[in-house]
């Protein structure tokens, strides 16, 4: 079987799930090809092709235009046409057709068996490709593109929905917000969470008792969506109720300015440390020196950091922002807060304190068991496997 | 001829363009003083102070909002470089006492900052003047101003959230373009939609129309100089709920032009949102005559101009 998968870049080393994907079908025996605009010079897992460049000088795009249009005379003539009578029927215009025809010239001449859109936001413009070529089209939805997108781009979906023969969420909420978006409930979906490399997150120094001051820690984009500036107000209201603890952001981002101001004004600026971006591996040993693991997002598709840090055995406290309330089990693996609520957060935090530590250990065990038994990559290989096979 | 000879010499970037733009400026137009309205802009007449003072012009900085109070905070580099600068500066316009209480932490000298509280043209607004404080079933709330993550909208919607669910009739307008995603999917999120209106920007003539339409102004924002759209509506006679934030309390004095909030605090807000919606109609009344005699007062275009030209010959 032969499978394409579009994404906008080639993943790096850190992006486990189509790292792993990627791995696991060809393990399987499957013949994968990779559709990215940009490719890491790194990358080798697969073979990749990206789609032509776009000139902003109209001479130049008109005649890179007329050479695209004879190759594909030559190598797919029957599927651009395919193509171009899809475009149309669905209401596009010439002009918008033949742009289109453009931009996915590198795939239309494939033979595929599965073309899969690694977000869904990577199917724009390309909703009638897979049915030209005669392969079945799959999308993933993951969190931007489908929690995000659609607020300024309301509709942006419709040709995709009607055209999608199979839909990959990562948690149920998301599927969920795809139905509020007009997907039909009676296309075939399935639920594949992302995963981690358990032999990898595996801790190495023993378990010990609560430091003084906490240590706190989050694995953020300083984003918005991340909630950080709640997760900053709740750990304010732990100082004043004299709880001493040190707070370690690792991440970078677009919105320093406006959380270490908000650390500021909260008058907690001494005890909040912004990391910045660290490689991977040294997250890990940082990590294990936590107490407590914090994830209050106000968006999240599911969010591999929370994974990372159940499979490390510490205790996670998350909002209930969409994948993860199915990430961690509320009062099983780590505790679950609603979003926006810093004075519910704090609350939860000084509750985890005052916790017997048996009781402790027992989550801290259990967050690590689920995280081997339910999201490990062979599991995740295999849920793969199944959806490009399974009718 | 130096000054071209030392850009040839140098590298070819916009930094150095943009010196040998301002170097060029200042030699053909000798000026007597050099106003620099942007704090971090310093950098750019950073040769300034390599003159021997008595034949260099004098240099005055604006003390605005962000530049001052939140960048030298979260940015050691910017700290650094007014720590540098701003001991050697001639004058510092602050736009309140509270932006240039903050400076002296970055090395203003107290003795060389004046306080000129910005003007309005209240000849222009006076054809906008709200007559009737009385408020209807859904009470209106109003914010003006660009989507920053400073303005506090996320803050104001937290609010907004907070009101409704305990049981206010509310309607909150937030008159700003290019609403971000974080606004949108708050408000989708926090299932406000049914009400909350973004209106992208409109004419100032109708943003002072809606002024007189509305109930209150909100500003929930987390840092300020002054904000100046709180004036207008000051001028304009809508009773006013602000953050505390800059130097938002010298122009609300609490209780009496207008009601202030702790800055972040949301239950705060909610607080003074209640306090004023449940004020009588004359209370809310007063309250725009008083915000109406301090504007007048304090931040009239005339004042505004001559306080200026004062400050300029004080420091030549």
């Amino acid at each position: 079987m032969r499978i394409g998968l579009v994404l906008n870049t080639s993943p790096s080393y850190s992006e486990t799930f189509f790292q792993s994907k990627i791995s696991g079908l060809k393990y399987q025996g499957f013949d994968v090809i990779l559709f990215a605009e940009n490719k890491a010079s790194n990358f080798d897992l697969c073979q990749v092709k990206s789609p032509p460049k776009v000139s902003s000088f109209f001479g130049i795009q008109f005649i890179m235009l007329l050479w695209k249009f004879f190759q594909l005379g030559l190598t797919a003539p029957k599927q651009s046409y395919h193509f171009f009578c899809l475009e149309r029927n669905s209401g596009r215009s010439l002009k918008e057709t033949i742009k289109n025809i453009y931009l996915n010239s590198h795939i239309l001449p494939e033979k595929l068996d599965w073309l899969h859109f690694g977000f869904a936001t990577t199917a724009l413009r390309s909703e009638h490709v897979a049915k030209a070529i005669r392969a079945k089209m799959g999308v993933s939805l993951r969190g931007y593109d489908i929690a995000l997108y659609p607020l300024k781009h309301p509709e942006c979906y419709r040709l995709l929905w009607h055209n999608v023969d199979k839909v990959h969420a990562i948690s149920n909420d998301l599927l969920e917000l795809a139905y509020q978006n007009g997907l039909n409930s009676e296309k075939p979906v399935k639920k594949i969470t992302p995963a981690v490399d358990v032999s990898l997150y595996r801790r190495e120094t023993p378990i010990s008792t609560f430091h003084s001051p906490l240590k706190i820690f989050t694995v953020a984009r300083l984003h918005w969506k991340k909630g950080l500036e709640y997760t900053l107000e709740a750990l304010a209201i732990l100082k004043k109720q004299g709880i001493p603890f040190r707070y370690t952001i690792i991440g970078a981002g677009e919105e320093y300015e406006r959380l270490a101001f908000a650390a500021y004004q909260f008058g907690i600026q001494d005890w909040v440390s912004f990391k910045g971006k660290i490689p991977h591996d040294q997250v890990k040993s940082e990590l294990e020196n936590a107490d407590i693991y914090l994830q209050y997002s106000i968006q999240e598709g599911f969010c591999n950091a929370v994974l990372e840090a159940q499979a490390l055995g510490l205790l996670c406290v998350v909002s209930n922002a969409e994948g993860l309330s199915e990430n961690i089990i509320h009062g099983r693996s780590g505790w679950v807060v609603p979003k926006r609520q810093p004075r519910l957060l704090a609350e939860q935090i000084k509750a985890i304190l005052e916790m017997d530590e048996q009781y402790l250990l027992k989550i801290r065990t259990a967050a690590i068991e689920r995280v081997r038994n339910e999201f490990n990559l062979e599991k995740q290989q295999q849920e793969f496997i199944k959806f490009y096979t399974e009718e | 001829m130096n000054n071209l000879k030392s850009l040839l010499l140098s590298k070819i970037s916009k930094e150095n363009l943009i010196n040998f733009n301002i170097k060029n400026i200042f030699l053909i137009f000798q000026p007597d003083i050099i106003h620099v309205q942007w704090a971090s802009h310093i950098l750019s007449f950073k040769f300034l102070f390599n003159i021997p003072i008595d034949i260099r012009p004098k240099i005055i900085i604006s003390l605005r909002g962000r530049l001052i109070n939140i960048t030298p905070r979260v940015d050691h580099k910017t700290a650094e470089l007014y720590r540098k600068t701003f001991p050697i500066v001639d004058g510092f316009h602050a736009v309140s006492s509270a932006i240039g209480f903050e400076a002296l932490r970055w090395g203003a000298e107290e003795n060389k900052i004046r306080v000129i509280y910005s003007g309005l043209d209240l000849a222009k607004i006076n054809t906008y003047t709200k007559k009737c404080w009385e408020i209807g079933p859904v009470a209106k709330i109003l914010s003006v101003g660009r989507f920053h993550w400073k303005k506090g909208y996320h803050l104001a919607l937290d609010g907004l959230k907070m009101l409704l669910d305990r049981g206010r009739a509310v309607h909150y307008t937030i008159i700003a373009p290019g609403v971000p995603d974080e606004v949108l999917y708050q408000i989708k999120d926090q299932q406000l939609n049914a009400f909350v209106e973004i209106i992208p920007g409109m004419a100032q003539s109708r943003v002072f129309e809606k002024m007189t339409e509305a109930d209150i102004f909100l500003l929930p924002s987390v840092e300020e100089g002054i904000a100046n759209v709180v004036l207008e509506a000051m001028a304009i006679g809508l009773p006013v709920v602000s953050s505390d934030c800059g130097g938002m309390d010298e122009v609300i004095q609490n209780n009496t032009t207008g009601l202030l909030f702790n800055t972040r605090n949301i239950p705060d807000m909610v607080a003074q949102i209640e306090k004023m919606l449940d004020d009588t109609v004359q209370g809310r009344e007063a309250f725009a005559q008083s915000a109406r005699q301090k504007v007048e007062q304090q931040h009239s275009l005339e004042g505004f101009r001559a306080d200026f030209n004062q400050f300029y010959n004080s420091v030549l």
